[in-house]
């Protein structure tokens, strides 16, 4: 009615990456080496929770990987997409609240276990001043390759995007039971918005919503993750492409864009 | 780039001042507060007691009138929000024809939906089952529209970070048509009692209609409000060929972060006025083209004082002629719906030539010393108004917005 619909084909240079992932068990201890490394407050990463964790373990690599120094990001911003990020912590407030009521509940609730918190937090560590914004929040990663492209057309020099989640999804349980096999696991990419000269990722949207049907798997951290290589090496780097449920395609590309 | 002008064309909203944008924007003219004690649940063992809460919805949505029934109330707003502002628009009928794309603001959707299943009985936190039941996707295949969809978290700035990419969206073409904006219920046993804790909240509980009092001497914290509103965004072109009305044009949107605390505001100006300036930039006017800037505003003692040193740092002398003011006076703080809250004040102030008032400013703080509108609203010539976001995390947020015609 209004006109042909439109179709996205868009693609962003990939700079660097990270990826990280660990057990609930060495959470403590990567709290306070990411502390020690980044000599950040201890306060900030104490309450922080654990997606926010491993999300800024990636980045942290990512950045080491660049061989930039976190300053040089200072400009960049950040968007997250975890997955039900303070299930657990939601999940021992509830019943304290039956039990202790209003007074015993955390004030870092709201703070730490949110859906912007992941990205905040990394903001705030890093000393990131572009946006940062959180996405999606449920089951599925996709949302946040959808806002891509409109949040670069924001004059950012580079925008982290940051993506996280317990696979297979923590149910709430003891703290202390939580199986060692579960991993929390992140995968951070460092991307700009010119795509020459470097790997790129390229999100593809068809006009209408019905979803192509192609081989491509599903898009969630764990498969990103595996995407990834352990270095930024873009020759390392091995072309991957995600089906999106909405319709359309995610893919990392590691030859240069040209065009 | 230069992208042809983004239009607001509908309006759909659920606020403590009422359920549509005439009685939002008369509520907010007359300085009606929404504030009072909350009754809903046993609160007599939080420390803030008071919230703006929502009244009954006046109608069921025909278009949803089995599923609306069965709702909460967080799903009721979104759907009644992105109903009504799709009617509003003249596009209700044409919306399985238009590339309709959906950009939602929200703090805590899942955090909250848990909670409230969880006192009334369920255990839905624990049950994967319903992990599924994603609420922007039941929008979207409820109301057969055919654009992409996202949910956006940027706490007290998730709303009108979602007008900023909903703009976006439209600008890249990627949507014909965008709705955008944001919603929140947050006056629950939770969220009362976290952010009560953290001592953000307003204590004045024998007092609830002037408990909210932001810039004042007396302010001692925000007070909770839940609700929102959901815009229609489309291109000028495709808005003029189908004889659309035209509320505002979004004309520049702004993003920055503070990179200082997670929920205290940063003591220094700059991140939130570069996210101002982004904003004017973009839209084309200087700062002394604006007419009226509607502060973010919460009623915090550190938070009203920092705003006014952002504004001083992007206006200077100007501040002093351009009306500011804040309306979680009356509406309380809507969390992710609070920039779309701020954005049908400053729709009314466009419209209607007046600015809505800042009740319960009855002693300005001097660190405060801005040109404010206490407690009756005033006539003025209002043709370009900024809206100010700024949520934990240190995310802000500011939107430019032009009169249209």
């Amino acid at each position: 009615m209004l006109n042909t619909p439109p179709r996205l084909d868009w693609h962003c240079g990939l700079r660097t990456w990270g990826k990280a992932a660990y057990p609930a068990n060495e959470m403590k201890s990567l709290r306070r080496e990411l502390q020690s490394a980044l000599s950040v407050p201890a306060s900030l990463l104490k309450q922080a929770n654990e997606q926010t964790i491993v999300a800024l373990a990636a980045v942290h690599q990512a950045i080491q990987s660049s061989q930039k120094s976190a300053q040089d990001f200072a400009e960049w911003g950040i968007i997250a997409s975890t997955r039900f990020l303070g299930r657990q912590k939601l999940a021992e407030t509830l019943p304290t609240y039956e039990s202790e009521g209003a007074l015993a509940i955390s004030p870092h609730l709201v703070a730490h276990h949110l859906p912007h918190s992941v990205s905040a937090c990394i903001s705030v560590a890093l000393g990131l001043r572009g946006l940062n914004w959180g996405f999606g929040g449920g089951t599925n990663l996709e949302e946040i390759f959808l806002a891509l492209p409109g949040v670069l057309a924001n004059d950012l020099p580079g925008i982290w995007v940051v993506v996280s989640s317990w696979e297979p999804e923590q149910l709430p349980t003891p703290t202390d039971k939580v199986p060692e096999t579960l991993l929390c696991r992140a995968a951070a990419l460092g991307l700009v918005l010119d795509p020459r000269g470097a790997a790129c990722v390229r999100v593809q949207v068809p006009g209408n919503s019905q979803v192509t049907k192609t081989q491509a798997p599903c898009l969630t951290a764990k498969t990103m993750f595996d995407a990834l290589t352990d270095s930024a090496s873009p020759e390392n780097l091995t072309q991957t492409q995600w089906t999106l449920a909405q319709g359309g395609s995610l893919s990392i590309q590691p030859t240069k864009h040209t065009s | 780039m230069r992208h042809e002008a983004v239009w607001i064309t509908g309006v759909g909203a659920a606020t403590p001042l009422g359920h549509c944008y005439k009685t939002n924007s008369a509520g907010l003219l007359a300085g009606r507060s929404g504030v009072r004690s909350i009754e809903r649940f046993d609160i007599s063992h939080h420390p803030s007691q008071i919230a703006a809460q929502l009244e009954p919805f006046p109608a069921t949505p025909t278009e949803t009138s089995k599923e609306f029934e069965t709702m909460g109330i967080f799903e009721q707003i979104s759907f009644w929000c992105c109903i009504q502002a799709l009617q509003d628009s003249g596009l209700w009928d044409a919306r399985t024809d238009t590339r309709i794309g959906l950009v939602f603001g929200v703090g805590a959707e899942w955090p909250l939906r848990w909670e409230c299943d969880w006192f009334a009985g369920g255990n839905a936190i624990s049950e994967i089952a319903t992990d599924k039941n994603l609420l922007v996707a039941n929008i979207q295949k409820t109301l057969s529209l055919r654009g992409p969809f996202t949910t956006v978290s940027v706490a007290c700035a998730s709303g009108s970070a979602a007008l900023m990419l909903g703009k976006r969206w439209v600008e890249l073409g990627l949507v014909d048509v965008c709705l955008a904006g944001g919603c929140e219920t947050p006056v629950t046993r939770i969220a009362m009692a976290s952010f009560g804790n953290l001592r953000a909240l307003s204590r004045k509980n024998d007092s609830p209609e002037t408990a909210s009092r932001p810039f004042d001497t007396d302010r001692d914290g925000f007070v909770m409000g839940e609700g929102g509103a959901m815009f229609v965004l489309e291109r000028e072109d495709l808005a003029r060929s189908r004889s659309a009305k035209s509320y505002a044009q979004l004309a520049g949107c702004g993003a920055t972060s503070d990179a200082s605390h997670m929920v205290i505001p940063s003591p220094d100006p700059i991140p939130a006025s570069t996210a101002m300036r982004r904003a004017l930039a973009e839209a084309e006017v200087n700062p002394d083209d604006v007419n009226y800037v509607h502060a973010h505003a919460t009623s915090t003692p550190v938070g009203d004082v920092g705003e006014t040193r952002i504004l001083k740092t992007v206006f200077g002398d100007h501040t002093q002629n351009m009306p500011v003011s804040g309306t979680k006076s009356m509406t309380g703080h809507l969390i992710a719906g609070s920039g779309p809250m701020g954005v049908l004040a400053c729709l009314t102030a466009l419209q209607r030539q007046a600015i809505p008032p800042t009740i319960n400013l009855d002693n300005p703080d001097p660190e405060c010393d801005l040109f404010h509108v206490p407690n009756q609203a005033i006539d003025f010539p209002v043709n370009v108004v900024v809206c100010n976001a700024l949520g934990f995390g240190g995310s802000n947020v500011s939107l430019v917005l032009k009169k249209v015609g």
